[in-house]
C-alpha cells in the first residue's frame, strides 16, 4: 500500500515537473493558443451575459435610492450646462487659433477594441476587480504599457501582460497600476495617479501652490509613452495634507464601475 | 482501432466537458458581485469527482482545468495545474487514510481542506516565482484578503452541500458507505 502510494507521488512530481518544463520552453503554445481560440467565444458570451444580468438585479435593488439621485442629478446638471457654455467659447477660440497656426484637427486614435472575457487575478482578494482579461493580444498589435479606456473615454487601465490573443489590464485602482495624470485646465500640475489598496485612486505630490479642489477632473499628462494626452482618469474626491505640507494628497475616484465593462479599446500609438 | 477511437472520444469529450466548467469559472463565477465570486467552483467540483468516481480521473480533472486556466492567467509557468496536483495528492491522502465513510460531512471536510491548500499553495509559487523577477506579487495579507478567502470558503461549503443533495437525490452511488481499508 505504502509502495503504491509512493509510485503515485511519482507520478505527481513527474507530471508537475513535465508542465512546468513544457510552459518554461513554451512547447504548449499552440495547443494552448487553439484553446483559447475554442474557449474565447464562450467566454465572453457567459460574461457578458452575466454582466448583464448582475447590472439588471442591482439595477432593481437601487431603485429606492433613486429619488435622491435624482435631486444631485439635477444640482450636477444645472453646473454642467454652465460649464458647457463656458467650454463652447473656449473651443470656438481654439478652433479659430488652430486654424491660424495651420494645426491639423483633433487627432484620431488608432484603437483595438476588445470583449472582456474575465476578471480578477489568480491572487485577488478585494472587492472590486484589480484587473480583467480581454480578448486580444499581442497578435493584434497590444504590448505592455498601452492604455485602456472603457466608454465615453475614461482611462480604466493598462495593459500589463500579453499573450497571442489575450491580454492582461491592470485597472486604475490597482496598486500596480501607475499614470502620468494632470489636473485638467492646470497644465503645471502633474503627477503620478496609482491604486490605493484597490478601493481608490491616488495622486501624490500635488505642491501646495496647486490650484486643485473636489470635483476637478484628472486626466493623462501624455508624458507617458503610449497613453495620449487628455484622457479622463476621474475626479478628485478629496484632498489631504496639513497646510504646513510641501505636497497635498488627492483622493481621485474613478468615473466608470470597471465591474460593469464588457468592452473596452485598447488605445495604440 | 475501435477501442482507441473510443478511448481518444472519450477524452475528448471529457476535454469540453472540463473547458465549459472553466469558462463558467471564469465568466460567469468571476463576474458574480463580491463576495460570490470568490466561490472556488473548480476545486469544489474536483474533490466531487475524487469523491465519487475516484482519484485517477480526479487527476485528470486536475491536469485538464489546471491547464486551461493556466491558459488564461500569468504567468504562464503552470502554477494552477500543479496546485491543484498538489491539492488533489493531500485530499485523497486524507481520504484514504483519515475518512472512514463518504458522508456529507467528509465531502465538506474534504472541500475546505482542497479549498486552503490550493490557496496556500498558489501564493507560495506565486510568491516565488515573483522572487525570480518579471512578476509582481500583487496580495497584500490585511483584512480584505483574509474577508474574501473566508466568505469564498463559506460559500463553496454552500455549493458543496448543494451538489451533494442533489446527486445523492439522483444516484444511490453516493449514499455514505464505509470506505474499504487500503482500497481506493
Amino acid at each position: 500500500m505504502i509502495n503504491k502510494n509512493k509510485n503515485y507521488i511519482w507520478v505527481y512530481v513527474a507530471v508537475a515537473g513535465l508542465l512546468i518544463f513544457l510552459f518554461l520552453f513554451k512547447i504548449l503554445s499552440p495547443f494552448e493558443k487553439a484553446t483559447r481560440q475554442l474557449i474565447n467565444p464562450v467566454l465572453k458570451t457567459f460574461y457578458s451575459a452575466t454582466t448583464k444580468l448582475r447590472m439588471k438585479y442591482e439595477e432593481r435593488a437601487s431603485k429606492e435610492d433613486l429619488a435622491s439621485q435624482i435631486e444631485n442629478l439635477i444640482e450636477e446638471r444645472n453646473g454642467l450646462i454652465e460649464e458647457k457654455a463656458r467650454w463652447q467659447a473656449l473651443e470656438e477660440e481654439n478652433g479659430v487659433l488652430r486654424e491660424q497656426l495651420g494645426f491639423l484637427t483633433k487627432k484620431k486614435y488608432h484603437y483595438v477594441v476588445s470583449n472582456v472575457v474575465s476578471r480578477g487575478d489568480l491572487t485577488d482578494s478585494n472587492r472590486i476587480s484589480e484587473s480583467i482579461i480581454i480578448d486580444k493580444g499581442s497578435h493584434d498589435g497590444i504590448y505592455n504599457g498601452l492604455g485602456v479606456i472603457g466608454g465615453n473615454g475614461i482611462v480604466i487601465g493598462k495593459v500589463v501582460e500579453t499573450k497571442d490573443n489575450i491580454a492582461k489590464v491592470y485597472l486604475t485602482n490597482n496598486s500596480h497600476c501607475k499614470l502620468a495624470a494632470t489636473i485638467l485646465g492646470d497644465n503645471k500640475t502633474s503627477g503620478v495617479v496609482e491604486g490605493e489598496l484597490g478601493l481608490t485612486m491616488k495622486m501624490g505630490f500635488v505642491p501646495q501652490t496647486a490650484d486643485i479642489k473636489a470635483g476637478d477632473l484628472i486626466v493623462t499628462s501624455g508624458l507617458e509613452e503610449g497613453i495620449p494626452r487628455g484622457l479622463v482618469i476621474g475626479k478628485v474626491a478629496e484632498i489631504k495634507g496639513e497646510s504646513n505640507d510641501p505636497w497635498r494628497l488627492a483622493i481621485v475616484e474613478t468615473l466608470i464601475d470597471p465591474d460593469d465593462l464588457t468592452i473596452v479599446s485598447v488605445i495604440l500609438p | 482501432m475501435n477501442k482507441l477511437n473510443n478511448f481518444f472520444l472519450q477524452i475528448f469529450f471529457y476535454f469540453l466537458f472540463f473547458a465549459t466548467l472553466v469558462a463558467v469559472h471564469l465568466a460567469v463565477i468571476k463576474a458574480l458581485p463580491y463576495p460570490f465570486n470568490k466561490i472556488n467552483f473548480l476545486i469544489i467540483f474536483i474533490i466531487f469527482i475524487l469523491f465519487v468516481f475516484g482519484k485517477r480521473l480526479a487527476m485528470f480533472a486536475s491536469l485538464i482545468i489546471g491547464l486551461i486556466l493556466d491558459f488564461y492567467y500569468f504567468p504562464s509557468l503552470g502554477i494552477n495545474t500543479v496546485s491543484l496536483l498538489l491539492t488533489l495528492l493531500l485530499t485523497n491522502f486524507l481520504l484514504v487514510n483519515f475518512l472512514t465513510d463518504k458522508s456529507l460531512y467528509s465531502f465538506l471536510a474534504l472541500t475546505s481542506t482542497a479549498y486552503f491548500s490550493f490557496i496556500a499553495s498558489l501564493h507560495i509559487f506565486y510568491y516565488v516565482v515573483s522572487l525570480g523577477g518579471g512578476l509582481e506579487a500583487n496580495f497584500v495579507f490585511n483584512r480584505y484578503f483574509f474577508n474574501s478567502k473566508i466568505y469564498g470558503w463559506l460559500f463553496s461549503l454552500i455549493i458543496a452541500t448543494i451538489i451533494f443533495y442533489i446527486f445523492n437525490y439522483i444516484n444511490k452511488r453516493y449514499k455514505p458507505f464505509f470506505l474499504i481499508k487500503g482500497g481506493r
